[in-house]
């Protein structure tokens, strides 16, 4: 166990773990962030995507010790009232149906459309590809990413 | 200006570099291997392809051979061998062509392009 | 109403002002033994305070169906109320919801079970309301008008909000019979109100069971037997208790519970300060198992030994006239064939996960079921605790399609909470989900058919060969398509994996051979598929005799016939199953029935080798009838999400087991279709004002054989199992 300083959603916190645990369980055991999902901790299904430096991270496979104090960003601090443009987009469409993969969904293609304000069909596709969704929202998450991005350009 | 996050940032500069060695449609595919090793690859072999400094094996090396990018193809069409290894990622054939040529040719990594047709039986779909 | 005994309505006074709806359900009779029956009570089922802002208690799972929206919608159209003002509060499970209607949530049946109470409920709140403004009025409850919240008196445009009459309005006597609205009338059924758990969601606050934090709360992770019902002999944990945040390392019992169907493996578990630290030292456990004698607990041993009972069975469940001597009259064609439908895995998004606090005189248990009432029995077991001494607060979960039915993960939970005394969170972890899980049963089917010299089909057999464990949905001799001669064997073979609900159940395991059957049979006779089966369901239904209970068959059977041609006829009128008019590619169709709600899909394919299963599903396109669709984007979401989760078994699916363990683990050898595997997809609903039916589970059983049938149309190749893979599809050379 070791001492480590993080900043999440901009704000410092210190946490007492072993250098390897993953952010994902830092975040929710720690922090109490449960917004962060956990599926598969192989980083396959996305459910745990967070922002660091702009990139979609599956915070299930980052170990704390290799964090090096850059800011997360997790959907908790993807915007101040819950009004990002792919956040407005998946309310105006309403994607969810159990609701559990969607914060990883919304992260993924928070951080698609910010490398790629106007992606192609199948440029969101092979963004989103690495996001699960088992109640099979997937057409209706496509829709929302091209409803914001035609938000955000407008 | 929109602030341009680092990670774009080191990949794109990789682009940059060695951007002069490809033809406008082999960048294209260069850039969707970006994409696909965003999707898949980016947690553990980090932005900079270096494993999140060491936590996960280094995409970068000095040289390449048909035996490297064979195993590299291998490993991700079914998974390393090791049993807290690597496991076999979801790609198309076109998707695991893009991003080994993506890793083989960024960082300062330099490899020939391969095709699909390069791609034995066992590292197709 | 279809019910044959009415609720009871209670309303008083609601503390702070306003009025309070207690309800009272009797009980259906149990189709599951397991459920009492008895009545279901609610004491605060609808409340409306002084302000108008309405609160409705939810008793059902929220699994991502969407009845904590669609039940409050059926509910406020009924009531004329203010959507804007409707909130719901989940209710923890009560010893009195004994019964369907109320406490379990499964079987595609909330909306159907809910849609006569919630009407009556919000119908009796609003003739209240609607009195108390008649009489404040001295005017007529017939004249006056109810809408978005407000009473109005059209005469005077005089009007009061609820608020203003909720106090009043529960003084007054419950009306019988209040009378209900025409459709024509709805406002909010039939439209696509938003889900009201989407804000949460997009927040990041939506709850779970596995974000439960309770003070003073420890992890356990567990490492289970890796064979089905395997010993504990011993173990080592001088390594595993050296992680840092470890606090101890406790045997788990395998544990069967009151409920025979709630199985727990034998395992250690690792208790510690987080999640992670209890993985981590879990990983570093040495221990002994035995696991008996495993040489013949593998997948194909398993299958071989079906497919021979299936075979050799002669123990009839179902005959109706003379099969068996048709099979020997002169010019007859016997044609059979064998279908396979393996083990499925239900790879749920939220991993399987409880939380339990056990004290002496008290047990909380804090879990996303589908059934409050089994994990309740089960804490009184383990315990020896009464009913009121315990607390079972429900979540909505991450998926469930059937796997928190089970209380095995709450078993766990007080079990280890009694060892340590303190609040325990048991976690899952994905490879834990994966390999105990309680498996889609596995089914052999060998249908056959005898045909005439005139090219009749004159007689149906088929030979179910199944797992034994679960067993729920229609039985395999309940068929739509009418022969003069059917018979049915049925076997059961003990299971190497445990097994439990799997969204769309026996009808699943089913559907895959009758419909692939139906269009071998159409092709052999040189009939088309569609035209075939319409001929075959449109006869004359027979009544099995002249009771109430014959009486009620009849009706369902009736309705069930005409849904199915209406929906094939529509099929038939949309022109949507054409045969592909290019090489390569193919249409199939399939039909089947849940309950009440009809499904049919029709597939559109092409062969494409370059992909992991050597074709590409391009289309579905279905025609599903429920009768009232309450929420159409509700609707198409679940039929879409249905047949997605049909693709993920008919391309990934079956679980391979050797030596008695499970061989997969994770979603890199339990693959889920991703959203680059979507077919595009349209669903229309037949127009109907008929009670609601279920649409969580109808999408999925057709789903297989519509495909099995395009794939043959496409390449000529007849397989008759999932998973499809690229080896089934090797096509003969053609002869040059």
């Amino acid at each position: 166990m070791a001492s480590f300083q993080l900043q999440v959603n901009g704000r410092q916190h210190t946490v007492d773990v072993d250098a390897d645990t993953p952010l994902l369980w830092v975040l929710r055991d720690e922090l109490k962030l449960n917004g962060t999902k956990y599926g598969c901790g192989i980083a396959q299904c996305g459910a745990c995507t967070v922002h660091i430096d702009g990139m979609p991270i599956r915070a299930c496979c980052f170990p704390i010790g290799k964090l090096a104090g850059k800011n997360v960003t997790t959907i908790e601090g993807l915007s101040v009232h819950d009004d990002h443009p792919v956040q407005l987009a998946w309310q105006e469409i309403d994607v969810p149906q159990c609701g559990y993969c969607q914060t990883g969904q919304i992260m993924t293609a928070a951080a698609l459309l910010d490398r790629n304000p106007d992606p192609s069909d199948e440029c969101i596709l092979r963004a989103m590809k690495g996001n699960l969704c088992r109640c099979g929202t997937y057409p209706r998450i496509k829709n929302a990413i091209k409803e914001a991005a035609q938000t955000k350009m407008s | 200006m929109r602030q341009i996050p680092y990670a774009l940032l080191c990949l794109s500069l990789a682009v940059f570099v060695s951007c002069a060695r490809f033809t406008p449609e082999e960048k294209a595919e260069l850039h969707k291997g970006e994409e696909v090793y965003i999707t898949h690859c980016i947690s553990c072999h980090g932005p900079g392809g270096d494993g999140l400094s060491g936590a996960y094996p280094t995409l970068l090396k000095p040289q390449f051979s048909t035996d490297i990018t064979n195993n590299t193809l291998n490993i991700i069409r079914h998974g390393s061998s090791t049993a807290d290894g690597m496991k076999a990622v979801s790609l198309s054939d076109d998707e695991l062509v893009q991003v080994v040529n993506y890793i083989q040719n960024h960082w300062g990594n330099e490899a020939p392009l391969i095709s699909q047709s390069d791609l034995k039986p066992s590292q197709k779909l | 109403m279809r019910t044959t005994r009415r609720s009871f309505i209670k309303v008083s006074a609601l503390a702070g002002g306003g009025l309070m709806m207690a309800i009272s359900v009797p009980g259906s009779a149990a189709l599951n033994r397991l459920l009492k029956e008895g009545e279901s009570q609610l004491n605060n089922f609808l409340s409306i305070d002084t302000a108008g802002n309405i609160i409705f208690t939810l008793t059902k799972h929220e699994m991502g169906q969407g009845s904590g929206t669609g039940l409050p919608m059926i509910l406020a159209d009924e009531l004329g109320a203010d959507w804007s003002k409707i909130s719901l509060v989940r209710s923890a499970y009560d010893p009195k919801f004994t019964s369907r209607e109320m406490g379990t949530t499964g079987g595609s049946s909330t909306i159907d079970k809910m849609w006569d109470i919630l009407r009556t409920a919000g119908a009796t709140a609003r003739e209240m309301l609607k009195q108390t403004a008649a009489n404040r009025w001295n005017a007529n409850t017939d004249d006056l008008v109810v809408d978005n919240g407000v009473i109005t008196n059209p005469s005077t445009d005089e009007s009061y909000t609820f608020g203003e009459l909720a106090s009043e309005a529960a003084t007054l006597d419950v009306p019988d019979n209040p009378p209900l609205k025409e459709p024509k009338d709805y406002k909010y059924i039939g439209q696509s109100i938003k889900n009201l758990i989407t804000p949460e969601v997009v927040s990041g606050k939506a709850n779970y069971g596995i974000n439960v934090d309770i003070d003073d709360m420890v992890h356990a992770s567990i490492e289970r037997c890796p064979v089905y019902k395997g010993r504990l002999v011993g173990f080592d944990d001088s390594e595993a208790r050296e992680v840092a945040g470890v606090i101890d390392v406790i045997a788990v019992p395998q544990m069967t519970g009151v409920i025979e169907e709630h199985h727990v493996q034998a395992g250690v578990a690792v208790i510690a300060r987080n999640t992670w630290s209890a993985i981590k030292a879990r990983k570093k456990l040495r221990i002994n198992w035995d696991n008996g004698d495993t040489t013949d607990q593998n997948l194909n041993d398993l299958a071989a030994r079906m497919e021979q009972k299936a075979l050799e069975t002669e123990k009839p469940v179902f005959e109706k006239g003379d099969y068996a001597s048709l099979k020997n009259q002169d010019g007859v064609e016997v044609f059979q064939a064998i279908y396979d439908n393996p083990y499925q895995a239900h790879a749920l998004m939220e991993p399987i996960n409880a939380t339990a606090h056990y004290k002496a005189d008290q047990c909380e248990v804090w879990v996303g079921t589908q059934s409050g009432e089994r994990v309740n029995n089960e804490v009184v077991k383990l315990t020896g605790l009464s009913v009121d001494q315990i607390k079972i607060n429900v979540f909505n979960s991450g998926g469930s399609f059937g796997r928190r039915f089970y209380a095995d993960s709450a078993m766990e939970a007080v079990y280890l909470s009694m060892q340590v005394q303190k609040p325990v969170k048991v976690t899952w972890t994905r490879e834990d989900e994966i390999a105990h899980d309680y498996f889609h049963p596995y089914q052999k089917s060998i249908f056959e058919a005898v045909i005439s010299e005139e090219k009749k089909v004159v007689g149906w057999h088929s030979s179910i060969s199944r797992t034994e464990g679960y067993h729920s949905g229609s039985q395999p001799w309940e068929i739509p398509y009418h022969f003069e001669n059917i018979r049915t064997y049925f076997e059961q073979e003990p299971s190497i994996v445990h097994v439990g609900a799997w969204r769309s159940v026996a009808e699943h395991s089913s559907s895959l051979g009758r419909e692939s059957f139906i269009d071998e049979l159409a092709l052999k006779l040189g009939q088309n598929p569609l035209d075939l089966r319409l001929a075959l369901l449109d006869q004359p239904l027979n009544r099995i005799g002249t009771d109430s209970f014959a009486d009620r068959v009849y009706n369902y059977q009736s309705l069930l016939q005409s849904r199915y041609l209406e929906v094939l006829q529509t099929v038939k009128e949309k022109s949507w199953y054409q045969s592909a008019q290019e090489p390569e590619k193919g249409v199939g169709l399939a039909v089947e029935n849940f309950g009440r709600t009809v499904c049919a899909h029709v597939v559109e394919l092409t062969m494409n080798n370059n992909t992991y299963n050597g074709f590409v599903i391009d289309k579905v396109r279905s025609v599903v009838h429920c009768g009232t669709v309450v929420n159409p984007h509700f609707g198409r979401g679940q039929i879409e999400g249905s047949i997605i989760f049909a693709l993920s078994a008919l391309q990934y699916g079956g679980v391979e087991v050797e030596r008695g363990r499970v061989m997969r683990s994770n979603f890199h050898d339990n693959r889920l279709v991703r959203i680059d595997e979507v077919p595009d997809m349209e669903v229309h609903f037949v127009p109907s004002n008929d009670p609601p039916n279920g649409l969580g589970e109808p999408g999925t059983p057709p789903l297989a054989p519509a495909v099995l049938n395009a794939l043959y149309a496409a390449s000529g190749v007849r397989v008759r199992k999932i998973p499809v893979l690229k080896e089934d599809l090797v096509r003969e050379p053609q002869a040059v």
